[in-house]
């Protein structure tokens, strides 16, 4: 019999995890795999012995913590569950895996969720590695086989995100050398975020917002806040869905070897491949690659077979 | 200079007359044109910086002409000694150009009573508030005009990049406007206002020597309920030079605070403390948030 699922994520955190959560859930429908979508706060009010025959996969657990009362509840909650799977869709690198091990959680199990795996870089786990290969769910493939149409398309380009490293640099080149008219919103993560987050200051772009961008927007473009191998696949799943073109500028060569469409060593190439090549072929090329690699939950029966 | 508080008190009193320009009534327009743009440049001793502003203002009344906007520069100088006025008389001779105004004072008013006298005496409703040392982007000022026109806003901002040189470093007027206005300088006054909304309202004013104008106005606005609106486009280049005004105005932050409680905040959280103070707005969306 299949162990049944707790997938836990912070209402109040990252828009992004909340998306995750949400299609893993809509994944484990579609494989009749037992599962139920909780929020953190509803695992601190659970009873122990609620969780004790459950598999808590906890989604970004650190943002978990920032939104329940009682972390003591919420964690002992946790501990109580049968098997604890740690699900991330980050560079190993970056502080925001690491800041997963600050609490006092041991997994059985750490799913990484993306395009390229990481698996070369997991020689210090303390549980086994699996990745997960973030296809679409069944809705979003029906949504992807549908054609779009360039029309409409007023907003040459949209760059969202946190202002980090590179990312000042990067709009000054795409104003420079694309189009000036660009859609531009690059918050800067200060301090008050954390306060943000506890009085439930929208202070982001919701999924929906983001979305209604998008299906202006031709391009949509990002690097990464640090310089780590790593794909954000929820940028291209947001940009597709939408209709848009997922276009990343990287600074380094290791891309290369990736068969991942879109992805540009400056802003310059790029210029030159929208160019050259154009919107409709790109956006194709994009959407090809991801249908090629089959569902999401194609890819987490075989995770969850081997982790369960 | 002012560590005594009863003296910050007198100087907030003092600053109350900003508004009192009648010696400059010859340039005042009360009826200003509805849909067209003021860009206003204040200057003083930015001699060094002028060309750049002006030619990027120059550039944006083309393309604001494309779209219908009629346009004007008004270029007021605060008795600059850097010869500044001397370039600005010879670019008025050498380019001819109506649309440009230019008005050299030979007393210093300060910037507060400079761009109460621009918004007294802009010839349309709408003025974008240019410094000298910074840079707009022609080819989307007509975006944010039509942005402020279908908002009806009373400020609408936009993204500014902020450049130390040739780098760029970041971005200011970044973010959308929710309580955080209030708690910080988070919008520059490098944006589009609405004249005769802000003039209804008092103008700007500087209630205390550390206490931007740009950010009492934008609380100001905040507590009298006019439209606020982030449009999320490059508005322009911001950029920094190592004495610019407010790198002197940041490390007195908790005192301008303290001044923004005083007359904003003295019964407590309001309202707009807990969630947005306005709205986010693209011509080609419609409100986003």
């Amino acid at each position: 019999m299949s162990e049944p699922l707790e997938i836990i994520f912070s209402e109040d955190g990252n828009i992004f995890y909340q998306e995750l959560a949400s299609r893993i859930a809509t994944a484990c429908e579609e494989i009749s795999y037992p599962a139920k979508l909780r929020s953190a706060q509803e695992i601190e009010r659970l009873a122990k012995e609620d969780l004790q025959e459950r598999v808590a996969v906890l989604v970004m657990p650190s943002e978990c913590l920032i939104s329940v009362g009682n972390s003591r509840e919420f964690l002992s909650a946790v501990a109580s569950a049968k098997k604890r799977i740690l699900l991330l869709a980050e560079a190993m690198e970056d502080k925001w895996w690491e800041a997963q091990f600050q609490l006092p959680v041991e997994y059985d199990a750490f799913v990484d969720v993306g395009f390229v795996s990481q698996e070369e870089k997991t020689a210090s786990l303390s549980a086994p590695y699996h990745f997960l290969f973030d296809g679409p769910t069944e809705p979003q493939r029906r949504v992807l086989e549908r054609g779009v149409s360039s029309e409409k398309r007023s907003i040459p380009w949209t760059l969202v995100g946190n202002m980090g490293e590179g990312r000042a640099e990067l709009l000054m080149d795409l104003i420079e050398e694309v189009n000036p008219g660009g859609f531009v919103f690059l918050p800067k993560a200060h301090a008050r975020r954390r306060q943000a987050i506890l009085e439930k200051t929208h202070w982001m772009l919701s999924p929906s917002e983001l979305s209604r961008v998008l299906k202006h927007t031709r391009y949509y473009v990002w690097c990464s806040r640090h310089s780590f191998k790593y794909y954000e696949s929820f940028r291209f799943i947001e940009a597709l869905l939408a209709g848009a073109v997922p276009c990343k500028i990287v600074g380094e060569d290791f891309w290369k070897e990736t068969d991942v469409p879109c992805i540009f060593s400056s802003v310059e190439d790029f210029g030159k491949r929208i160019r050259s090549v154009g919107f409709d072929r790109m956006f194709q090329s994009s959407r090809d690659y991801y249908l090629s690699w089959g569902l999401l939950s194609e890819h987490l029966r075989k995770v969850l077979d081997d982790v369960l | 200079m002012f560590s005594d508080p009863r003296l910050q008190t007198s100087v907030g009193r003092i600053e109350s007359s900003l508004l009192d320009l009648g010696e400059f009534s010859e340039y005042f327009r009360d009826h200003k044109e509805p849909d067209g743009l003021t860009i206003f440049i204040p200057n003083w001793n930015h001699r060094a910086f002028l060309p750049r502003s002006l030619r990027s203002a120059m550039d944006s009344l083309r393309y604001l002409g494309k779209e219908g906007f009629s346009g004007e520069i008004l270029v007021i100088d605060d008795a600059s000694r850097d010869g500044s006025q001397k370039f600005l008389r010879s670019v008025q001779a050498l380019y001819n150009e109506p649309r440009l105004r230019t008005i050299c004072l030979n007393k210093n008013l300060g910037l507060t009573r400079l761009r109460n006298l621009a918004l007294l005496s802009s010839k349309h409703r709408y003025v974008c508030l240019l410094d000298a040392d910074n840079e707009l982007i022609p080819e989307n000022l007509p975006m944010f005009m039509r942005g402020t026109i279908e908002t009806d806003a009373a400020l609408l901002y936009g993204n500014l990049i902020l450049k130390e040189g040739r780098e760029a470093k970041t971005t200011v007027s970044d973010i959308k406007p929710t309580w955080f206005l209030v708690d910080q300088n988070y919008v520059d006054a490098f944006a589009i206002v609405n004249a005769e909304r802000l003039l209804r309202i008092g103008g700007y004013s500087r209630p205390h020597p550390y206490l931007p104008d740009d950010w009492e106005m934008n609380v100001h606005l905040i507590a009298e309920e006019e439209t606020i609106v982030f449009l999320p486009a490059v508005f322009g280049y911001y950029h920094r030079q190592p004495l610019s005004a407010n790198t002197e105005n940041a490390p007195h932050r908790e005192t301008s605070m303290a001044a923004l409680r005083r007359i904003y905040g003295q019964s407590g959280p309001r309202g707009w403390d807990s969630e947005r103070v306005g709205r986010m707005y693209h011509p080609d969306i419609g409100f986003i948030d």
